[in-house]
This record gives C-alpha cells, sequence and structure tokens, in this order.
C-alpha cells in the first residue's frame, strides 16, 4: 500500500497525475472518499497523452463515498481486483466531528483491514489530505503506520497578507 | 376515578426520566391531560451470527425481550436479525448506545427513531389530530384516531397561547423589562428583582396556564438564564420533568455553514423562540402545527429543526408501516461508473440561459412541485431503481398524499378572494408543505439520508431536464420564443399572445405531454433579464425583474432579495421597481428613476437617514480566528467577541459601516460612513437601471459629499 | 451526497482563467474580441451542459460559432436591406 499525504487541494491533482498513468496501462479504480476526484481535469489530461481518450476514459472506474460507513460498505464489498485501486481522501469523511472518536477508529481499522486484503491481489494507493483536527489526527497516523510506502508532500506556504495600517 | 372516555386531540409525547412514554393529550371539554401510557418499542440488530449470539447474551437480563425474527432491509432484502424489546421507551437510547459501542460491527435498524414517528406509526394517530381516547385518570388506556393527518380542513385544537419577550437584544444589552401576553392582555415587569419577576411569571403560568410559549431569545437567554439563577422555577406543566436544554451548534451543509441556537424545550406544553425557528416567522403557528401533523414530529421539534427532518420523519413512518428495518447509519454505496458515465450524468437541473433585455408580454409557466411529482410519476426509489413495473416504491409512497394535499391546498387558495379569512392560514399550511417537497428531492442525495440513493438523485435530474426540453419544443411548436427556462419553470412570449387565456393552451399541452402539472405563474406586462456585473455581454440564470399584468411586482437575484443588503438600499430598490412599474416600458421611467436615486443619495449625504435603516446583516462563513482578512464580518465578530458575547460560525451579525470600519453599536450620525452607503445606493440602482439605458457618466448623478 | 461534478459555469470560467496568458499578449484590440468570444458561449451553457462532452470547452467552441454564424446573418440581412434600398434609389434617380 502506497501512501500520499498532502494539501486538501493537492488531493486531486496527484489523483489526476497517478489515474492518467494507470489508465494508459489498463483500469483503474478510484475510491472517492472526500469529493476530490476532478472529473474534467482528469479528462483534459488524458486528452494530452491521446487522442483516443474516449477509449481511455472508459478505463477509469469510479465509486464515491460520502460518509465513513459507506466507505466500509464499499471496500468490504469489492471482491479482489486485477487493477490497481486508488483512494482519495478516505479519511475525509472520519473528520465529521459528528461521527464519534471510537466509531471513527473502528472505522479506521476495519477499512485497512478490507485494504490490506485487497492489496494482496492489485496495488493500492492513497491520498490523504492533512488531518485538519489535531483531535483526529490519530487516525491519519493509524493509516500512515500500515504503509509499505510512505510519502509526505510538503504544505505550500501561503502567502502573508500584511493588515491594512490605516 | 373510573374509567372514561373522551374526544380531543393528540398534542405531543415525551418520555419521563423513568423510561415511561407520557402522552398529551386535550379534550374537548378544555381539560388538559398528561397520561402514561404503555407503549413498549423495539430495535434490531444484524450482523454475523456469531456476533449477534454474543450480543443477545449482553442484552440478557437488562429487562429487554430478546427474539429472532426476519425482517426486510431495503436494500439487502431479507435479513435475519436479534430483535430487542423495550417495555419503556425512554431506555432505548442508552440500551443501543452500550450494545453499539459494544458491537460496533452489527448493522443497527430503528435504533434512533424520534418517540412521536414510532408512536404515530404505531398507533395510527397522527399529532394534532382528532381522537377518541379512555382514562381511569392516571393512564391512557385506550387511543383511537378519528382524523388522518391529510385532512383538508383538520379539526384545530383551542390552544392558549402566551408571548414572552424581552425589551432588548440579550447578546448585546441585558434586558431590564419583561412583557407578557396572554389572552389580549399585556404585563411589563422588571427583571430585577428576579425572585419577584419568577413569582409573577409563575403565577401567570398558572392562571392562563398556556399550551403554547412563543419568545424572542427564549432558547439562547430567557430559560437557559432563569435555570441558572432561579433553579426552582419550572415552565412545564408537567411537573416531573425539567426543562430540555440542547446546545448551541455550526454544523457545515450543503455548501454552507449553519448555525444552531441553543435549545429550550418543554413538556406538556410548547415553546417557540421566533428568533430560533427556522420557518417559523414564514408558516407561524398555522404552518408549525400542520408540520407537525404531517411529518409526526412534535411541533417544538418541527419547527427547530429543518425541512428536512420532516421529511426523514415522513419516511420513517412509512417504513414502520410497511415492516422495512429503517437503518441507523447510511450504508448504501455507489454502484461502479466510469468517467465518461460521471461526467454525462451527475448533472443537476436544466438551466436555459435567458435573453438579456426588456421583454414585453411575457408568461411564467411553473411544473408543479416538479421533482416531487417525478419522484411520484416515475416511481424514482433507491429500491426501484433500474426495474420496470416496480411496485410503487417508499420514496413515492411517502410523497404521494402530500403532493396530493398540497396541491389541493394551492387550488383552494387560488378559488379564493385575497381578502378572506381563511387565506392566511391556507397559505401558512400550503407554505409548510411546499417546504417539504423542496428538501425531498435533496434528501434523495444527502449523504446521511436513511434512504437517500445518488443514483436515484441523477435519475430525477434526468427526468427533469427531458421535462424541460419537451415543454421548450412544445412551446416553440406553437410559436413560442424562449425567454429562458430555469430547473423547473420557462419564461415565454409569442408577438400576438398577451393575456393569460392566450397562454393557457400551452400550459394545457405541456401538461398534457409531460404528465406533471404546469401552472401559469402569471403574465408580466414587462420583465427584465439582467446581464452578469462583471460583463452586461453575459446573461445570468434567474435574475430578473418585472410587473405582473396586475401590478404586482416580482424579482430575483438582485439587492432587494439578499439577506446582506441593508433596509435603505432594499427600500430604495424597491421604490425604483415601482417607479418603473408605473409605466406599460420600464425605459419609460428610466430618468424618474434616477431622480428617486438621487433623492435617497442626498439624503444620506445630508444625513437625514434613519440610522435602523443602514444596518447590515452578515451570516459568518466560518470562526472569527479563521479568518485572515480584515472582512466586515470579521471586524464586527471581533467587536462582539470583544465585548463577551460567543460568536460562532454560520451566526447572523448586524452592524453598521463608520468611518473607522465598522460598528456593532449603534453608531452617532457623524460617525456613519455616508458615503460608503451611497455607493451601496447606486450600486444597486445601476444593477437595475444600467440594462434599461447604459449611463455613460453616472458621476453626474454622484453630487459630492457636503463638508 | 448528490452531485460532485462542477457546474459547466464553473468549468469555463475555469477555463478562460487558463486562458489569461494567451490573452494577455493580445493587442487590445482583439482582447476585446477575445471578451467578446468566450462571453457569446455562455450564452449556450444549457446546450454545452446537455452535449455531455467530456471536454466541455469544444462544446463551448462550437457555441461560438453559432454567435458567429447568427451575426453573419444578421449582417448579411443588413447588407442585403441596403443594396435593395441603393438599388431602389438607383432607379428612382434613373
Amino acid at each position: 500500500m502506497c501512501v500520499l499525504v498532502c494539501s486538501r487541494e493537492r488531493v486531486g491533482d496527484a489523483a489526476t497525475h497517478l489515474l492518467v498513468e494507470l489508465a494508459l496501462r489498463g483500469e483503474a479504480l478510484a475510491i472517492d472518499g472526500g469529493n476530490r476526484l476532478q472529473a474534467y481535469p482528469l479528462a483534459r489530461a488524458l486528452r494530452e497523452r491521446t487522442n483516443r481518450f474516449d477509449f481511455f476514459c472508459q478505463r477509469v472506474l469510479i465509486r464515491r463515498a460520502f460518509t465513513a460507513y459507506q466507505l466500509l460498505a464499499l471496500l468490504e464489498s469489492l471482491p479482489l481486483l486485477t487493477s490497481p485501486l486508488v483512494i482519495l481522501d478516505p479519511l475525509a469523511s472520519f473528520y465529521d466531528e459528528t461521527l464519534p472518536l471510537g466509531q471513527a477508529r473502528w472505522l479506521v481499522q476495519r477499512c485497512l483491514q478490507e485494504i490490506e486484503r485487497l492489496k494482496r491481489a492489485a496495488p493500492v494507493f492513497l491520498l490523504l489530505r492533512t488531518c485538519p483536527l489535531p483531535q483526529r489526527r490519530f487516525l491519519q497516523d493509524m493509516v500512515c503506520r500500515q504503509a509499505d510506502t510512505l510519502f509526505y508532500e510538503q504544505e505550500e506556504i501561503t502567502s502573508f497578507v500584511q493588515p491594512a495600517l490605516f | 376515578m373510573a374509567r372514561v372516555e373522551k374526544t380531543g386531540w393528540l398534542m405531543d409525547v415525551y418520555t419521563r426520566p423513568s423510561g415511561e412514554l407520557v402522552c398529551w393529550l386535550l379534550s374537548e371539554d378544555g381539560q388538559r391531560w398528561l397520561l402514561p401510557m404503555d407503549f413498549p418499542v423495539t430495535f434490531y440488530a444484524a450482523g454475523s451470527l456469531a456476533v449477534l449470539r454474543q450480543a443477545w447474551r449482553f442484552l440478557r437480563g437488562r429487562g429487554v425481550q430478546l427474539s429472532r425474527q426476519v425482517r426486510r432491509d431495503l436494500f439487502h432484502g431479507e435479513r435475519v436479525v436479534l430483535s430487542a424489546t423495550l417495555d419503556l421507551p425512554g431506555r432505548l437510547p442508552e440500551t443501543y448506545r452500550r450494545l453499539a459501542q459494544a458491537f460496533p460491527a452489527l448493522d443497527y435498524y430503528d435504533a434512533d427513531l424520534p418517540l412521536a414517528v414510532r408512536f404515530v406509526a404505531g398507533t395510527q394517530a397522527p399529532l394534532l389530530g382528532r381522537c377518541r381516547f379512555e382514562t381511569d385518570g392516571q393512564r391512557l388506556l385506550g387511543l383511537q384516531p378519528l382524523e388522518s393527518a391529510w385532512e383538508m380542513q383538520p379539526s384545530l385544537p383551542p390552544l392558549r397561547v402566551m408571548e414572552i419577550e424581552c425589551d432588548a437584544e440579550p447578546a448585546l444589552h441585558p434586558p431590564q423589562d419583561i412583557v407578557i401576553r396572554c389572552d389580549r392582555r399585556c404585563y411589563r415587569f422588571p427583571l430585577q428583582p428576579l425572585r419577584a419577576f419568577v413569582v409573577n411569571l409563575q403565577a401567570l403560568l398558572g392562571t392562563y396556564d398556556p399550551d403554547v410559549i412563543l419568545t424572542r431569545y427564549g432558547d439562547t437567554w430567557l430559560f437557559p438564564f432563569l435555570s441558572e439563577h432561579a433553579p426552582s422555577f419550572n415552565p412545564n406543566r408537567d411537573e416531573q420533568m425539567k426543562v430540555e436544554f440542547r446546545r448551541e451548534r455550526s454544523l457545515f451543509a450543503y455548501g454552507q455553514v449553519l448555525y444552531r441556537g441553543a435549545q429550550a424545550l418543554l413538556f406538556g406544553r410548547w415553546h417557540i423562540d421566533r428568533c430560533n425557528a427556522a420557518l417559523f416567522a414564514e408558516i407561524g403557528l398555522t404552518g408549525a402545527l400542520e408540520m407537525a401533523r404531517v411529518t409526526g414530529l412534535g411541533v417544538q421539534e418541527a419547527v427547530r429543526k429543518s425541512p428536512g427532518a420532516g421529511i426523514t420523519a415522513m419516511q420513517m413512518q412509512t417504513a414502520l408501516r410497511d415492516g422495512v428495518l429503517i437503518p441507523a447509519v447510511k450504508q448504501q454505496a455507489e454502484s461502479t461508473r466510469t468517467l465518461v458515465s460521471l461526467i454525462r450524468y451527475d448533472r443537476g437541473g436544466m438551466v436555459y440561459q435567458p435573453l438579456v433585455g426588456v421583454h414585453r408580454h411575457v408568461a411564467e409557466l411553473d411544473f408543479a412541485s416538479m421533482y416531487p411529482a417525478i419522484m411520484v410519476r416515475y416511481n424514482i426509489s433507491p429500491e426501484t431503481l433500474y426495474q420496470r413495473d416496480a411496485p410503487a416504491g417508499l420514496i413515492p409512497r411517502t410523497l404521494q398524499p402530500l403532493l396530493v394535499k398540497r396541491l389541493a391546498l394551492k387550488h383552494c387558495l387560488h378559488t379564493l378572494d385575497r381578502r378572506d379569512s381563511r387565506v392566511s392560514d391556507l397559505k401558512a399550511r400550503q407554505t409548510a408543505l411546499k417546504w417539504l417537497l423542496v428538501v425531498c428531492f435533496g434528501y434523495l442525495g444527502y449523504k446521511n439520508a436513511r434512504f437517500g440513493r445518488v443514483e436515484s438523485h441523477e435519475a430525477v435530474t434526468a427526468i427533469s431536464r427531458e421535462l424541460l426540453l419537451q415543454a421548450k419544443e412544445n412551446a416553440e411548436d406553437m410559436g413560442f420564443t424562449i425567454l429562458h427556462m430555469y430547473v423547473d419553470s420557462l419564461f415565454v412570449k409569442r408577438e400576438d399572445t398577451r393575456t393569460e387565456a392566450d397562454f393557457l393552451p400551452l400550459a394545457e399541452k405541456i401538461q398534457a405531454e409531460t404528465g406533471i402539472g404546469v401552472t401559469l405563474e402569471g403574465v408580466y406586462r414587462w420583465l427584465v433579464f439582467l446581464p452578469a456585473c462583471r460583463d452586461q455581454r453575459i446573461p445570468v440564470a434567474n435574475r430578473y425583474f418585472g410587473v405582473f399584468e396586475d401590478g404586482t411586482l416580482k424579482y430575483r437575484g438582485i439587492a432587494l432579495r439578499r439577506h446582506d443588503t441593508c433596509p435603505y438600499v432594499a427600500q430604495t430598490q424597491l421604490d425604483i421597481l415601482s417607479c418603473l412599474a408605473q409605466a406599460d416600458d420600464p425605459r419609460e421611467q428610466w430618468k424618474e428613476a434616477w431622480g428617486l436615486v438621487n433623492q435617497r443619495v442626498r439624503s444620506l449625504q445630508r444625513r437625514q437617514a434613519a440610522i435602523e435603516g443602514l444596518q447590515m446583516a452578515v451570516k459568518l462563513s466560518r470562526d472569527p480566528q479563521a479568518f485572515r482578512r480584515p472582512s466586515a464580518a470579521a471586524q464586527a465578530a471581533r467587536q462582539l467577541q470583544a465585548e463577551g458575547v460567543a460568536v460562532r460560525a454560520g451566526m447572523r451579525l448586524f452592524f453598521w459601516f463608520t468611518q473607522q470600519g465598522v460598528s456593532v453599536a449603534p453608531p452617532a450620525a457623524e460617525e456613519v460612513d455616508w458615503d460608503h452607503y451611497a455607493r451601496l445606493v447606486l450600486r444597486a440602482a445601476g444593477e437595475i437601471l444600467d440594462v434599461l439605458q447604459p449611463v455613460e457618466k453616472k458621476q453626474q448623478y454622484y453630487l459630492p459629499l457636503l463638508k | 451526497m448528490g452531485r460532485t461534478v462542477p457546474t459547466i459555469t464553473r468549468q469555463l470560467n475555469e477555463t478562460e482563467a487558463m486562458l489569461q496568458t494567451f490573452r494577455r499578449t493580445l493587442r487590445r484590440g482583439d482582447q476585446a474580441l477575445l471578451d467578446g468570444l468566450l462571453a457569446s458561449a455562455h450564452r449556450h451553457l444549457a446546450a454545452i451542459s446537455a452535449s455531455g462532452a467530456l471536454l466541455p470547452f469544444e462544446a463551448a467552441l462550437l457555441a461560438m460559432l453559432l454567435e458567429q454564424a447568427r451575426r453573419i446573418a444578421a449582417l448579411e440581412e443588413e447588407i442585403r436591406i441596403f443594396q435593395e434600398e441603393v438599388v431602389r434609389l438607383r432607379d428612382g434617380k434613373g
């Protein structure tokens, strides 16, 4: 399992680049856990690489999960895959403050168990955004500890806005 | 007391600390009853048999009756479930919570339903509905409904209403006096000394024994204040109960931050805080009763929660009646699709850009409750997806009676004279039902909706786009020009067509072809579609103003409609529209309209405008510390925080623009930034008037500020 | 839940933003023409959306061509009217 931790905005960009490369080589399944998939930029990026891009667009399969429970149900429903799996922002709904911490922990554990099962058959890529809530940071750590390969992308320093003097 | 039979109304249900269910009834002889009733409740768990056996052992001996059953899950079909029944309904939440904590891998059903919804589904007796009940004075022994929730003219319980208001906004200034109105009498008491005030309030509660207490800031200030400083004061009719307080919260939903103030709920009577009840201003008590009647949510819940909670309650009722399990959490995941399919089908309603400019004799045709009507007519429900000739699904069966009732009320309103005394109540009821219908489509796609499914959501929008295209073709076949289409409405005109009667054949044709009801909203004497502010060549959907043949104005997407426009600017824009409406062509009134604008600007320059009219309102999009730039909202939030006011994302803040920035307290005349308000007036005027005739040198109308 | 793919309006606005360097390099007069072209596509957002194109800008280009065709047709009509007027005047004098 390969994990990339980056800013929220970069998850979509990283997924686009990765899915383009995978689609040019075969099918890929993208699970979008945080509404990060950029459908049009992905189509444009494929178009830049091939003029048979209708054909290659059909190779990108997508399933969306909008809650933590849905993500788990989705992973449980997957058979062993023959093509790579890319999961975008899987912890997004786990950061929802209406989800109790204990429940979030249990759900992450179960999701990781399912990912362990799936990665035996095909590569799995997780694109995580940096956890915005300190009290939920442990969820990100749980995922990172399970990674076979872990990348951290530095957050860009946003420009400082000087307050008006007058 | 011997067993007696009474006729009256079921007002509310709740549980006491002991867990027993209590029904609040109002009999026709005027007596109020608070009667416990036997009402066992059941929830279910499903999953691996080994874990279910462990759960069984966990629950044994905890006062729960256990059994093995087979029940229907809407998505998974028949499932073997562990059934857990409790005699005392109030104990279910804690039992469920402990079980779910110990066995998180199980799926839970019927575990977190509102009590009133369960009760209504179980007894078939709707809230606020007339019923016959038997009692021995201690307990409710029997209950038979005499009305359904769908009565067109439901009988109304004779409610006693008390209004309590404070003389200042508590967040800014501590109130000094409290005004209490009841039964056409008005009392004014100083808040201090508090003991005397509490004695007086308690006496009035005893004397008038109101069913409804309407307040301003009762949720966020009055009851919390009294609870803290006069803990022995109990405003409940049920003396065994304490006021139930719920914390304030901010939540992100539908692309915006929503703020819910703290809540104070009563038992045996209702408390409604006008400042904390989203729809109450629009639907009033009549509408709130209608909402409670059809949804099964208690009145206090119905006014405080969003209409989405109401639709969910209705779906739950349908599911309970049908024996369908109601999942505690949403698990149904989307099926696999390709990138191509996602781009092609994940779209909303059709929006047809308008033809910018002035148009004469334009008809607006609306599909009546288009999305709910599509869901009913085309049987769109999560379990009927991809199925031909499926039996009516849960969602259509829930919506059908709601749709029928709303259309019937709307039709009834159309037949009445505007001055008829029944109009305001009918309008309130119709509006309450309209809001339920408005949100039902959104809830089909809402992530937490128990019976939502994104594919169903997409099916509805796909059908709506097709129907609107059909309507467009029908209109063009009859020689009409399509000026604008917006999701469920279209604006058309034709050279020789002026009156409503001329447009009716088109409405009838569209209705016949699409199978969805179409109403003629009206014929505009003239209608103006506005361009984008950034580029006059770019049309903008749903942004227009016009006047109907009867002189009524209608406007969308302009400053007047926005919540963050101050009253002075809003009134100026409204007056401009009224000025334009005097002519058959608004361009004829262009000069007069600018004359009016000049007057308003002059009033500002002479500082003659009332300060109250300059108050701005803005919703805080994030917590104050999250702001990077010192926007007006951020400045206002920080000022309030400096005064000790708790400020959270989603709250509405009020302030004035001053020479120093902003002020949350009303400023003195010399502190107001009059130039800024003048610019706001000019911008609002230009929004409407620029399209009528471009003003090249607007400066000639902008008089310099007098020093 | 519900809709996650951005609206066509937003897509076009993003594409226009990407064209800013192209626009900036043009002469001032040509910039105004480009702005007009891009604005003309906005009149047909419904059709662009309904086309379901994977690259909406391709459909937007068709919308711009449509507006150009409309403008040409209007100009041709004006020229025809002027020509008829000229002929009428000439024949009246001759």
